[in-house]
């Protein structure tokens, strides 16, 4: 009998370890669409950065890279990366090239970049598998681990070639929160500390780190509501809070921030709280009184409101930083619209639509709610959490399309704990069967008799979770339907990661009617013509949304990059593209621009080119120059934004209108459609021969979807701005009028005789006159 | 020279990798999770050091040689 259990307990064990090796297996092969189509790329905009930061951390070490001033970006400002940058990302990637190298395993960073993310994946479900199992049982745990290798909502930013933050950044989130459910858990020292060293690797990930240095405290503060104060809790807290805060102050980039901002005053509050409460405490634990219950309480809400008091204080004093745009806009969503316009034009910041939801969740958003409704009915410290979790994210992800991202977690472990209650439920065995073993176990060790056992059991069998009896027949459907609604999520997944997540958006790829691919690549062949058909320091100008890709593939110096950090600076480039050619090229001279780049989908219907992207230029430009550039004249006077012959003359005139449609007026790409008709906008345009004297054009692609110009140099022969005499207009002087005297007039023969040709000279009153002829 | 040098030939035919690598492998993991097993299913006292060391050793046997089959059938000639 014993022995019969333990190798049942072996094998689940073998099962378990099987089924999280499947897990980590599955989760890298399902992220290796693009891979497998195109190539091991990088893909988007942010990745290019965070592939050249650590390429130069990998030549360069570690020091290196933590001082590195980086004078290509942001000319001519330049930017310091080591102080702006979060390092985790490059950090792994670079330790495990460095361990893999010296090892002899020559693997190329730019491979470890493309597929770090994958196998951050699998770690991430091995971490859901911990944390499940912590708050629930195992077999949810296993659940919650399949689930999330698979689920879009994750894939969609970690395919193989996305290198950004996100990638290791949920898996130290998952881990972080395991971590702490384990030392609520525990109460020990030593989980504590390693849930500090955890958040100390989020905190150096991602700046998502603001979550977990909110969402615990916060979680220690309803426990303390709830009274369900325990020196665990405390002990838990208090060591996390003190070397999570040292430890995250040792990124540059956030340095002093814990100390000064409103996003991290939360945890100090519950910190100073739980001091005041345990002191409370122990004071009542050591005295006689008998009444002290209410003066706890008044004393504790005291407390809390002092402390409140003080950050508002320091607030409004200056000592304390208030909620910084980024996180504002979170809880007042119009803030960003008029202030801040750039981190609104960014379209993960819109809200989020109720199809995302779905696809990017599928039967588990459905499920979501059940288990929320579970944890809540059998509630302890640390299912507490997880509600908590719950709840903010869904108001989150709510708000911002982008922080789907910190959802989907949450909603994998909760809807696998549904799932495994309601298999449990249903796939319970048969009572009977059951009753006899343990009966028969009851004998050997208690003498009693086999009713009342059989009593016992049915009352202990009778727990919350009893249904009632139900034929085999409801329960072999119910358990058929749920699995065809796991294997339809399966599918929908693979679907989705595989059409929808994996374009590396560097190399664009379309379908022809007869079913083969065209594949566009014509970004990598625009920026290598940069790279090797200009010079070492050229500069290039383009909208902000490419810096990264062209420092990072042309290896040029940009002017403005994906960083945003400098509005004015964008706002310059903005007024530059949208203003006429002569105030044009006055910034573009200022800022010693070399070359102007700009992406024109118009010849083959791309709809992501730069004059969709115009109004926004427009509105940035607007924010910082409102007398020069104003966005209602360039529209039409009803309203509309046009580029045809309706369209607004500044909108025609403009710089960016000239580089989009040179010579895009002479070509006709069907014979039905006019020349020059713009088939993204389905428009033909209205201004279609014009000059271009400021520019030249440099280079366009095969599909005319980057185009290329350099500014001309400034003639070498300017015209003078002095005016000729002759041109001036002012009438010349017809007589000499000299100043002298008839006593001073030394030098001047007196009486001189005035000799005009062909007249006869005329006698005058003085005598001695000598006719000159 | 290039003419003295000989064209190098495998001593195992490269037909023959598939199905080695996948035989190997097999047995490996059949001991290894019977290595596993065993160290779940015991504790300090009816731990056996040598059933420990011998099904270990062949493990790893199997293992080793199956994954440096699969390497050189993937198309990396270590």
């Amino acid at each position: 009998m014993i022995a019969a259990e333990k190798s049942l307990a072996g094998f689940k064990s073998l099962l378990v370890i099987i089924v999280l090796t499947s897990c980590c297996l599955l989760g890298f092969a399902s992220r290796l669409f693009a891979v497998i189509r195109f190539e091991s790329i990088i893909h988007e905009f942010d990745p290019w950065f965070n592939y050249r930061a650590t390429h130069h951390m990998a030549e360069n070490g570690f020091y290196n890279f933590l001082n590195w001033f980086d004078e290509r970006a942001w000319y001519p400002l330049g930017r310091i990366v080591g102080g702006t940058v979060y390092p985790g990302l490059m950090i792994t990637a670079s330790s495990i090239h460095f361990i893999l190298n010296s090892l002899n395993i020559s693997i190329h960073i730019r491979d470890i970049c493309v597929f770090l993310a994958p196998i951050f994946s699998g770690f991430t479900s091995l971490a859901a598998y911990g944390l499940t199992r912590e708050l629930w049982n195992e077999r949810a745990g296993l659940l919650a681990a399949v689930m999330m290798a698979i689920v879009p909502g994750y894939t969609s930013r970690s395919v193989a070639g996305s290198y950004d933050n996100e990638g290791i950044a949920i898996f130290a989130l998952i881990f972080t929160y395991f971590l702490w459910i384990k030392s609520i858990k525990t109460g020990s020292l030593f989980w504590s500390s390693c849930t500090a060293l955890s958040y100390f690797y989020m905190v150096s990930a991602w700046g998502g780190y603001v979550f977990i240095i909110n969402l615990i405290p916060l979680h220690v503060f309803v426990l303390l509501l709830m009274g369900r104060y325990s020196k665990r809790i405390y002990i838990a807290y208090t060591s996390f809070f003190i070397l999570g805060l040292i430890m995250s102050m040792q990124i540059p980039f956030v340095g002093f921030q814990p100390v000064r901002t409103s996003e991290h005053m939360a945890a100090a509050g519950v910190f100073a709280l739980l001091q005041a409460y345990s002191a409370l405490l122990f004071i009542k634990s050591n005295s006689t009184a008998v009444n002290l219950g209410r003066l706890i309480l008044f004393a504790t809400v005291g407390a809390a409101g002092f402390v409140f008091l003080v950050v508002v204080t320091l607030t409004y004093a200056g000592y304390i930083a208030p909620w910084s745009g980024r996180f504002y806009s979170l809880w007042d969503t119009g803030y960003a619209k008029v202030h801040i316009p750039i981190i609104a034009s960014v379209s993960e910041h819109q809200p989020t639509t109720w199809v995302s939801f779905f696809f990017d969740l599928h039967i588990n958003i459905c499920m979501f709610p059940y288990g929320v409704w579970l944890l809540i009915n059998n509630i302890n410290d640390e299912r507490a959490f997880i509600v908590l979790y719950a709840v903010s994210a869904v108001y989150f992800a709510g708000v911002m399309v982008r922080l789907m991202l910190t959802l989907t977690p949450v909603v994998i472990i909760l809807s696998s704990i549904a799932f495994s209650t309601t298999f449990d439920k249903y796939l319970y065995y048969d009572e009977d069967e059951e009753e006899g073993d343990e009966s028969e176990k009851e004998k050997k060790e208690i003498v009693s008799p086999r009713k009342r056992d059989k009593a016992k059991q049915k009352e202990v069998t009778r727990s919350k979770f009893y249904i009632g009896d139900v034929g085999a027949n409801t329960k072999s459907m119910v358990v058929m339907v749920l699995a065809m609604l796991l294997m339809m999520f399966a599918v929908h997944s693979t679907w989705v990661t595989g059409s929808a997540y994996s374009s590396p958006s560097v190399v664009l790829a379309s379908s022809n009617p007869d079913g083969s691919r065209t594949v566009l690549d014509d970004f990598r062949e625009a920026y290598y013509w940069l790279r090797q058909n200009t010079h070492e320091n050229a500069r290039i100008m383009s909208w902000w949304d490419y810096g990264y890709q062209i420092a990072g593939m042309a290896n040029r110096t940009t002017l403005v990059d994906n960083n945003t950090w400098n509005n004015s600076h964008i706002a310059l480039v903005g007024k530059a593209m949208s203003s006429n050619e002569t105030a044009a090229y006055k910034i573009m001279r200022e800022l010693d621009v070399d070359y102007v780049l700009i992406i024109f989908g118009g010849a083959i219907g791309y709809s992501g080119d730069d004059i969709n992207k115009f109004l926004w230029m427009v509105r940035i430009a607007e924010g910082e120059h409102p007398k020069e550039i104003k966005e209602s004249e360039y529209f039409t006077p009803n309203g509309e934004f046009r580029v045809d012959r309706l369209g607004s003359p500044t909108l025609l005139n403009c710089l960016m209108y000239k580089m989009s449609y040179w010579k895009f007026g002479l070509m006709q790409m069907d014979f039905r459609t006019p020349s020059g008709y713009d088939r993204t906008r389905n428009a033909e345009i209205g201004n279609k021969d014009f000059t271009l004297d400021v520019l030249e054009e440099a280079y366009t692609t095969e599909h005319w979807l980057v185009r290329i110009y350099k500014v001309r140099e400034p003639n070498n022969r300017v015209k003078s701005l002095q005016i000729k005499r002759h041109e001036s207009g002012i009438k010349k002087k017809t007589k000499y009028y000299s100043k002298k005297s008839s006593k001073r007039k030394r030098g001047q023969i007196k009486k001189k005789l005035k000799i005009v040709k062909g007249k006869k000279l005329r006698k005058s009153k003085s005598k001695g006159k000598k006719k000159n002829l | 020279t290039a003419n003295t040098m000989i064209r190098y030939v495998s001593p195992i035919n490269p037909a023959s990798f598939p199905s080695l690598s996948i035989l190997l492998l097999a047995i490996g993991i059949f001991f290894m999770s019977w290595f596993i097993v065993y160290e779940v299913t015991s504790n300090r006292f009816t731990r056996n050091l040598k059933k420990e060391l011998l099904v270990s050793f062949f493990a790893s046997l199997f293992l080793g040689f199956g994954v440096l089959f699969l390497v050189l059938w993937v198309g990396l000639y270590v």
